[in-house]
């Protein structure tokens, strides 16, 4: 098996558990009532060491699955989750390499942008989910959830995509 | 140069698929939109049979577990949740006289009128409610009943209390509850006071619900109960409570008012609910549907829970 092949499987079984944990677990640890949306935190996280059109692909696909189990719209998490890859991807030179709490505050801040993408898109149908006050709690919540959730998936991630760690000193 | 040039290539490449990706999406989405029970809706028929059993275990392992979790997390909405739960106990309390006897004469009339109470004799399955939303832009629940046991989409469920939305996808063993605070809930309603028929919309979470077209000379008033107008072909029969009037707006340049309201059921922390087996062609009201024993003890058992 190449390393391609290696890279996708693991990927594959990585994203098909944080699913199961998501339409399983997860609904039942709220915080400040809202959803944390794993999914969302593991696709801004692998988007970081992707390419760009491999980030926004990895999203896309992810998102068609979370669709799946969703009543929204088919095809929204995966235009979201699309777009978001993206961004991770483009953002990738410049912060995937550096320390974890850069990493994880990225991870926050596009995870808060995505919520905020999905309830426009909404708006943008005529499907008002959440009120303005609502979408800045779910944004905020995303955002908390994500540092702690993206400094733990870290490792995974990185075996995930065979990434070999190195420190980054001052003179590099 | 030739590095720059490999590299505004590749970034175009990247855009073009990104468009492309964009574009599939808008398609997605717009034929899951305009269509009905196509492709789409028998994919997620099918992953709901197979996430059935999956969640409805996690449901009782990770409920208990959950309940805590959220004591801690949200201990002053719980207290303050507690505390407008009281007060309402004490008003509830003091209206349920008045229910009874509002009850016994819209008996009495119905029976004047040799008119048959046909929301009384619609079937009812009873549903275990199996787990929360997994998205917090969801307003479904999912419930331990699917088509063997009846139930099509469209169908109303409710609880004691009144009407919290309608069926909305079935599997054979599953289905979704589409809450009336969803805003693709529609239906048809009528003021109680007036018998003026409006639309009612759901607005999102924790948001009341709108009602629409009613004209600016009927009078409204906060309070007023808004029940199902069960127009023809309506999947709601007439007569279910859906909620009560808090507000309401005239719009002198449309003629019409728009009309808030509270829904009647409690829409948090639901564990059975009632799914009416109404089929709006039907000639006569379905046979009422017996509950299991089992059910019911189940039912009992979780009402005496304290």
């Amino acid at each position: 098996m190449n390393l391609g092949a290696i890279i996708t499987s693991r990927l594959g079984a990585l994203f098909a558990t944080i699913f199961i944990l998501q339409v399983s677990v997860v609904p039942h640890f709220r915080l400040g009532g809202y959803v944390i949306d794993l999914p969302l935190i593991l696709v801004v996280l692998v988007g970081l060491h992707l390419s760009p059109q491999n980030g926004s692909l990895t999203g896309f696909l992810v998102g068609l699955m979370v669709d799946l189990a969703l009543e929204t719209p088919f095809g929204m998490t995966a235009l979201t989750f699309s777009l978001i890859g993206f961004a991770a991807g483009s953002t990738s030179p410049h912060v995937a390499e550096r320390n974890v709490i850069t990493r994880a505050l990225t991870v926050a801040l596009l995870g808060a942008t995505a919520t905020a993408l999905f309830a426009g898109f909404g708006v943008l149908i005529g499907l008002e989910y959440v009120s303005r006050r609502e979408l800045g709690d779910i944004a905020l919540v995303t955002a908390v959830a994500a540092i702690p959730i993206a400094t733990l998936l870290s490792p995974v991630v990185r075996w995930s995509l065979a990434l070999r760690s190195f420190p980054i000193t001052a003179d590099q | 140069m030739v590095l720059r040039r490999s590299t505004t290539r590749r970034s175009r490449s990247s855009r073009f698929r990104l468009a492309l990706l964009v574009l599939t999406s808008i398609v997605l989405i717009t034929l899951d939109v305009r269509t009905e029970g196509g492709a789409i809706d028998t994919a997620r028929s099918a992953v709901l049979d197979a996430l059935g059993p999956l969640r409805s275990n996690s449901t009782r392992l990770f409920e208990p577990v959950g309940g805590a979790w959220e004591a801690v997390t949200s201990y002053d909405d719980l207290e303050a949740q507690n505390a407008l739960l009281r007060a309402k106990i004490a008003e509830l309390q003091s209206s349920v006289l008045e229910v009874g006897e509002i009850e016994r004469e819209r008996k009495s009339l119905l029976a004047l009128l040799g008119a048959r109470d046909r929301v009384a004799q619609v079937g009812r399955r009873t549903a275990r409610v199996i787990d929360a939303p997994i998205s917090n832009y969801q307003r479904t629940l999912e419930l331990d009943k699917g088509s063997r046991d009846g139930i099509a989409v469209g169908m109303p469920v409710e609880t004691g209390a009144g009407v919290i939305g309608r069926i909305s996808n079935v599997s054979i063993t599953r289905s979704q509850v589409e809450l009336l605070t969803d805003p693709n809930f529609d239906v048809g309603v009528r003021m109680v006071r007036s018998g003026d028929d409006g639309i009612a919309s759901g607005r999102g979470h924790n948001r009341e619900l709108e009602v629409s077209f009613i004209e600016l000379d009927t009078v409204v008033i906060p309070g007023e109960t808004v029940v199902s107008s069960g127009f023809q072909g309506s999947t709601f029969p007439e007569g279910l409570l859906i909620g009560t009037v808090v507000d309401v707006v005239p719009n002198a340049v449309q003629g019409t008012q728009r009309i808030t309201i509270h829904p009647a059921a409690d829409l948090d922390r639901l564990r059975w609910v009632q799914v009416l087996l109404f089929y709006p062609d039907a000639p006569e009201p379905v046979i009422v549907d017996r509950i299991p024993e089992d059910e019911i003890e189940d039912v009992e058992s979780e009402g005496s829970a304290p």
